[in-house]
């Protein structure tokens, strides 16, 4: 039975790609699960070298994308779900999908599909990178996400590590309930930290008693050097820290990362504090995985960003940026890395409604786009949602002169080169649906490679 | 200048659904009118007085911060009814319609006493009543309709003393039968449409910014109009993504 479900999802495989946009990401798996619904944890034998998964609101595409690229240079052949189909469906699509020699996996998994998938498939390792407030609609509250997670940690079986980013409280305190777990986060952020939280801070409480945490340094929304002066929960000791972080505008950043016995130099062309943890949960993962630091730094240090994760595209003699924003953290990350460009601040934001979106927009609102005011010479706001944008950025104090609604993609293309000189960087903060949107015109004007055939 | 003073409540537990935008559309429409306006955060453990304030703002949190908040709630509650009593304009959205009622029987039957401005009780429901609405308003003899997202599991019932701030045109509201949603009484408005929902819904935000301006000059006041330009494209797509005709 399961040889003849499987060979029904090879087939939906070869067809789907003919069919439409996503060439078949997740399609494949889901007639097999259908047909077989154990497949996943059939398939996850097949890898001999076991799987490793990845989870979090947000960077689970950048991370997934940095370790498959350290591990295949380190002659790890790994099958990876690039294209971001992170469902059951993606993951089992992946692994029917893969080539005979790809014996070990690198899989990112969606928060909520976590624990099922984490328990059919077994995984070699697991990393536990952040939760933020992320469609409400869909996922239910924070605290309900992270219950499950506490769960799955208790039942996970011994063989399997796991990895936790230190500087999120409420992931944290799920670490620390089990012995061995490694940690890593940002040990020395002191030029990038801010002193108050953001506003869209979400687990600043004490995941043990509630009261409220005080921070030596806050890094991103929630996350920094915390302490719950109550009751001395803190942030665990770091098996990986990074130190003397320089970001350096939107080209690239350098840092160290430090274990208990050595350091090791890191440069990356992803742009951003974000990236920064993105690029530390890989190096933590690989590090544990046996490759040797100088191996990973070199491999980091040459890979790109996935589609839509501060992609450039080179268009009409001007630069777009594609910084997918599909939450408040992940938007504010954003705003963080564009604050770090020195020059006059080309924006547009992207809004669509869909599933993939989340359909309450309510969560623009927690995003702080106050703080690119004064920076900002044009903007744009487009997609189905665009006016509840332009409602956001009127309200924030932007003038309603300068507040250019687009109808279409098309049309937002075309405006967004006839307000701009040449030569301009241009930034796009899309949600999810909308930066597909936006690629696919990108695609049809030769701009760019469709999504699927990324990191191909 | 005439200053409307603005109490938001518990800004930094009930916040989840992007609640700052609806300070911000009332703050940024006294301005605009030439108003001032003040906004004053009051957390766990500060002093609700009444006659500091104009408005009363609340928003939603999740489930673990309104069990938190519920509980000093219960000592603000006189000063609050008092509030109510003398006049004060009130918005409670989300998780605060039900903080203002009379009581919330949870899941497993037990009791959470409210505030008590509002006359309405919420019981837990089975099933989460999520996606967009639209509702058609008459108050004060002002006729609107207010358009936004719900996302709730409380099933609301109203008694005798509250009106429904409207009827639901697209939708769940307060509960699955009634077909009417949120509640009004004296100047206290609740309502499930949660997070920043006056910025699409700008009568509504006039007509709270009116009873919030009585309150302060004892007069009545008309609001000139603004440019709703914006305002007006959101609210006309949301009621046509509800399928319905303007």
């Amino acid at each position: 039975m399961y040889f003849v479900a499987r060979l029904m999802g090879k087939i939906v495989a070869f067809l789907s790609p003919l069919l439409r946009r996503g060439g078949g990401t997740s399609a494949p798996g889901m007639v097999l699960l259908k047909l077989h619904p154990k497949a996943l944890s059939k398939l996850s034998r097949s890898l001999v070298r076991g799987s490793v998964l990845i989870s979090a609101t947000n960077g689970k595409t950048t991370t997934t994308r940095f370790l498959s690229e350290i591990l295949n240079d380190a002659g790890v052949a790994c099958v990876s779900n690039t294209s971001g189909a992170n469902l059951k469906s993606g993951v089992a699509t992946a692994l029917l999908t893969k080539e005979r020699h790809q014996d070990m996996g690198v899989l990112e998994v969606d928060e909520a599909a976590l624990p099922e998938v984490v328990k059919e498939s077994r995984p070699r390792m697991l990393i536990l990178m952040n939760l933020f407030r992320d469609q409400l609609d869909r996922y239910g509250e924070l605290e309900s996400i992270a219950k499950r997670w506490r769960e799955m940690v208790l039942e996970l079986h011994p063989d399997t590590k796991l990895l936790v980013n230190a500087d999120d409280p409420v992931l944290a305190a799920i670490g620390l309930q089990r012995p061995g777990s490694i940690f890593f986060g940002l040990g020395d952020a002191s030029n990038y930290s801010r002193d108050e939280l953001q506003h869209a801070s979400d687990s600043s409480n004490c995941p043990q008693c509630s009261a409220p945490l005080s921070y030596n340094h806050v890094t991103l929304s929630h996350m920094g050097d915390w302490k719950c002066e109550n009751c001395e929960l803190s942030r665990p000791h770091l098996d990986f820290a990074t130190s003397q972080i320089q970001l350096d505008g939107i080209n690239q950043s350098v840092f160290t990362i430090l274990d208990n016995s050595s350091r090791q130099e890191i440069s990356s062309s992803m742009p951003g504090l974000h990236n920064v943890y993105n690029a530390l949960a890989a190096f933590s993962a690989a590090s544990e995985l046996g490759i040797d630091h100088g191996g990973i730094a070199s491999s980091i240090s040459q890979t790109v960003a996935a589609f839509g994760r501060t992609e450039k595209v080179a268009f009409c003699d001007r630069e777009i940026h594609i910084l997918l924003a599909k939450n408040p953290a992940g938007a504010n990350a954003n705003i963080d890395t564009l604050l770090l460009h020195s020059g006059p601040l080309h924006l547009c934001v992207l809004l669509n409604d869909r599933i993939a979106d989340g359909r309450d927009v309510s969560w623009v609102w927690d995003v702080d786009y106050e703080r690119v005011l004064t920076r900002v010479e044009t903007l744009h706001v487009g997609g189905e949602r665009s006016y509840d944008l332009a409602l956001r950025f009127l309200y924030g104090g932007f003038e309603k002169d300068i507040i250019e609604v687009a109808d279409s993609v098309p049309d937002l293309l075309d405006s967004l080169v006839s307000s701009t000189p040449k030569h301009s960087n241009i930034f796009v903060l899309p949600s999810y649906t909308a930066m597909l949107d936006l690629r696919d015109e990108l695609v049809r004007r030769n701009a760019t490679h469709a999504f699927w055939e990324d990191g191909k | 200048m005439t200053e409307v003073r603005i109490c938001h409540l518990y800004p930094n537990h009930m916040n989840i659904y992007g609640d700052r935008g609806n300070i911000s559309v009332l703050t940024k429409r006294l301005h605009w009118r030439g108003y001032s306006s003040s906004v004053t955060n009051i957390g766990i453990g500060d002093k609700f007085v009444p006659d500091d304030f104009d408005l009363c703002y609340l928003g939603g949190g999740q489930d673990k911060d309104q069990n938190l908040i519920a509980v000093d709630l219960a000592e603000k509650a006189p000063a609050i009814r008092s509030a109510a009593d003398d006049g004060i304009a009130f918005l409670w959205v989300c998780g605060g319609i039900q903080l203002a009622g009379k009581r919330y029987l949870d899941a497993s039957g037990s009791e959470l006493l409210g505030v008590g401005i509002l006359d309405l009780e919420t019981i837990a429901g089975t099933e989460r009543l999520i996606g967009d609405i639209a509702i058609r308003s008459c108050v004060d003899g002002a006729e609107f309709t207010v358009v936004g997202y719900e996302n709730h599991i409380g099933q609301t019932y109203l008694g005798s003393d509250s009106r429904p701030l409207g009827k639901v045109l697209h939708g769940f509201g307060n509960n699955s039968f009634d077909q009417v949603e949120g509640a009004v009484q004296q100047r206290v408005i609740g309502t499930y449409l949660h997070g920043p929902l006056l910025p699409k819904n700008p009568e509504l935000a006039d007509l709270i910014l009116t009873w919030a301006l009585a309150h302060r000059t004892s007069e009545s006041i008309s609001l000139e109009k603004l440019d709703d330009d914006f305002a007006i494209h959101a609210h006309q797509r949301a009621v046509a993504r509800a399928g319905l005709k303007r």
